[in-house]
């Protein structure tokens, strides 16, 4: 019996669960998400006074997205400025085939996915030639072109008026509640998380990493630079329009003013604040900032209801302890939550003991 | 020095928590989702301050039959996905009866989910695509809906049209938005029907910056009047660039862009511009009411300047105290109850404020008449008395 961890051979070194208490306390967590948290959400709704059903939810959505960015990102190196675009192409394929083309979800979910593939792809063509601070102008490019086709395509898209998006459903099944839809999203999350950690186990995932570290390296031990990074973005928009589709179901409504600017820079915010290239960083991330809107909303909300006289002052306050913490987050763990959890986990793995 | 910072933060919040859970069980709840951060966020802090001291004033005279009034206004900064979760917060945890809506757009998209929820929205958004129950049973508005008020700007064009050898031309003047478009259609079908020539549209983006192009493309077809929806803030610049690049058009702003603060912001280019609304302006002297909402605001928000939007923020506290005070003498304050109270209004009086309403099951447009205002000298003139459109099934719900 070894007396600690080991690293043997490089199988072992690539294991996903290093320990079979990791894994244990991962399906206890898988668990409580199933059977355990949809059960006491309306007692957790009266103790926070936010919607904390939604909050999971949207928490979901955004982990989707924030792996792909992620992906694209944290592993690849290339900076996107077009997420939120790539999320409302998703978004209005899935309900433009169901709607007007008659797809059932299980087939419209992974088309909304593939064509945002193949839009990613091609807004990821100039990564060849561009890189840094370029590359992401080249993306930005993407956000504008997308955000005004979609307003403008009045007779596919419901231009301004945004267009109704049926509930997902599944053969009979419709998913037509919170709790119902809160299912959907945490297997769809948790199959993309597991995507995630697997990728980089791969030949792909390496290449992306080592395009990351030193594209003129990787070239030179054969990594074809064009094939790897358009895969890269291919995959990243992929997740961006599963995101984007289930955002579109569960919100019921689409309008382009959902998918601004405003949402691609949220996704990067997402990926730093979690940490960029750490599968758990995306999570992190996502809890951080989605829990954070909501709890700033709801001391915002019951300052308000105590002293109604000063509610636009609460208003702005919340806006700038939202930059606040996001900048103090930034000084004090520019590595990212992810990083701090490492800390953390070493700090108690030794405790009381450590030195 | 960290662990004191933990503490205090725990300590904030629970008593925050407190606060929200210990309240006395008599208490009637409404939700309001208003703009106080975004694009249209002057004319939110307006109606939210209204709101507030009209919700003081019901507690001070007596309350919902003796019970509590409590506003619950939540800042959705003008977007969807925000006040969607705000929304779920209200019904869910606040389990409010029904809610005010500002934004346009939030409505059009909340119509599905609150008809789904049964859950009144009392909104200001006054379009008439909310007004026909067969298809939003749940939405209701204040007073004369955007198409029926740029109808009556239309009819009164024509009624003061003095040239016999020619059509009067009209240009409309919106953002590209749900609520930039929702007075087009039946705009256009009216100017049709009444023989007014309509010119190329101008869209003008908000928040807007810059309208000089369109403004420059505006003064080639020369129309004889601009009809400009948009929010005083954006309309002022739209006013101010229309004078530097020289157009001669007369602008007729509608009842969002028509307040007190357009003549300060556009100074000179507002004069002369004319306006259609329903709400008495701040200060009108012929209302009775008006002494009351004075006293509050100066007691409350002195270094505040009020505007009509703040009187429009009464208006809807009255017509909200009305209704619940129905449902609770009837002792059910469900959200099915409150829509039953709403249709029940029938010539309700708001006190001069707007004009009287009357909702019934079948048609939820409280109201079809406009006065017509012009800015002389930064001051918000009558010119034109009560006039009513009418309800025209041609034009119902479209």
């Amino acid at each position: 019996m070894p007396s600690g961890l080991f690293h043997e051979n490089y199988s072992n070194d690539e294991r996903i669960f290093q320990t079979l208490w990791v894994k244990g306390w991962l399906w206890v967590f898988i668990l409580f998400l199933f059977f355990g948290f949809p059960f006491i959400v309306s007692d957790l709704n009266k103790i926070l006074r936010f919607n904390v059903l939604h909050t999971a939810i949207l928490t979901g959505i955004f982990v989707i997205g924030a792996h792909g960015i992620n992906i694209l990102t944290g592993y690849t190196g290339q900076i996107s400025l077009g997420h939120g675009a790539f999320m409302a192409v998703g978004a209005y394929t899935s309900a433009i085939l169901m709607t007007k083309a008659g797809f059932p979800f299980i087939l419209s979910l992974p088309c909304a996915g593939l064509l945002t593939a193949a839009v990613g792809m091609v807004f990821g063509v100039p990564s060849l030639r561009l890189r840094g601070l370029y590359l992401c102008i080249a993306t930005l490019a993407a956000q504008f072109i997308i955000e005004f086709t979609i307003r403008r395509w009045t007779g596919l898209t419901g231009g301004t008026q945004g267009m109704f998006v049926p509930y997902a459903a599944i053969g009979g099944f419709i998913f037509d509640n919170d709790k119902k839809f809160y299912y959907l999203v945490m297997v769809l999350a948790i199959a993309t998380t597991a995507f995630t950690k697997n990728l980089f186990r791969t030949k792909p995932g390496r290449a992306f990493i080592a395009v990351r570290d030193r594209y003129f390296a990787a070239e030179l031990i054969g990594v074809n630079l064009f094939k790897y990074r358009i895969l890269s973005f291919g995959i990243s928009s992929f997740l961006a329009g599963i995101a984007g589709a289930l955002w579109a179901h569960y919100i019921s409504l689409i309008i382009y003013e959902q998918f601004t600017i405003h949402l691609s820079i949220k996704y990067l915010a997402i990926v730093i604040i979690g940490g960029l290239g750490s599968v758990l960083g995306g999570i992190f991330g996502s809890i951080f900032y989605v829990g954070l809107e909501q709890l700033l909303e709801v001391m915002s909300k019951e300052l308000s209801a105590s002293f109604p006289l000063l509610i636009t002052y609460f208003v702005s306050i919340k806006e700038i302890m939202f930059g606040l913490i996001i900048i103090l987050f930034l000084i004090f763990e520019p590595d990212g939550l992810a990083a701090r959890w490492r800390t953390v986990k070493a700090y108690w793995k030794l405790w009381p003991f450590s030195y | 020095m960290k662990k004191w910072i933990m503490t205090f933060s725990v300590l904030c919040f629970v008593m925050l928590m407190g606060m929200g859970t210990a309240q006395a069980q008599k208490v009637v709840k409404w939700g309001a989702l208003i703009d106080l951060s975004g694009p249209t966020s002057d004319w939110g802090k307006q109606q939210a301050a209204g709101q507030i001291d009209a919700a003081r004033w019901i507690n001070d005279t007596g309350g919902i039959n003796g019970k509590e009034f409590k506003l619950i206004v939540m800042d959705d900064a003008y977007g969807i996905d925000k006040a969607m979760g705000y929304y779920k917060t209200l019904k869910d945890v606040e389990q409010v009866p029904g809610l005010y809506i500002q934004s346009t757009g939030t409505a059009l998209s909340l119509k599905e989910l609150v008809t789904r929820d049964k859950m009144p929205m009392f909104g200001a958004s006054f379009t008439s695509k909310l007004m026909d129950p067969s298809k939003t049973p749940y939405n209701f508005i204040v007073t004369t809906t955007y198409e029926d008020m740029s109808r009556i700007a239309l009819k009164w064009i024509k009624d003061n049209w003095k040239d016999k050898s020619r059509k009067p031309k009209v240009v409309h003047i919106y953002p590209d938005n749900p609520y930039g478009r929702a007075h087009l259609k039946p705009a256009k079908m009216y100017a049709e029907e009444i023989g007014i020539e309509t010119g190329p549209d101008q869209i003008v983006h908000w928040p807007t910056a810059d309208a000089k192009s369109q403004m420059i493309t505006m003064k080639e077809y020369n129309p004889d009047f601009a009809f400009i929806t948009s929010t005083a803030m954006n309309a002022a610049v739209i006013l101010k660039d229309a004078k530097e690049v020289g157009v001669k058009t007369q602008f007729v702003v509608n009842i969002r862009s028509l307040d007190e603060n357009l003549p300060l912001l556009a100074g000179k280019a507002a004069d002369g511009v004319y306006g259609v609304t329903t709400v008495v302006p701040y200060g009108a002297k012929e209302v009775a009411f008006m002494k009351t909402m004075m006293d509050y605001h100066e007691k409350f928000r002195k270094a505040e300047k009020p505007t009509l939007v703040y009187c429009e923020g009464w208006a809807n506290i009255l017509v909200i105290s009305e209704v619940l005070k129905g449902a609770d003498k009837k002792g059910d304050l469900s959200s099915t109850a409150v829509k039953a109270e709403f249709e029940n209004l029938k010539d309700f009086d708001l006190k001069g404020i707007v004009p009287p309403i009357t909702i019934t099951a079948k048609d939820h447009a409280p109201a079809t008449k406009a006065k017509m205002y012009q800015i002389k000298d930064g001051k918000l003139v009558p010119v034109s008395d009560w006039i009513d459109i009418g309800r025209d099934p041609k034009y119902f719900g479209i």
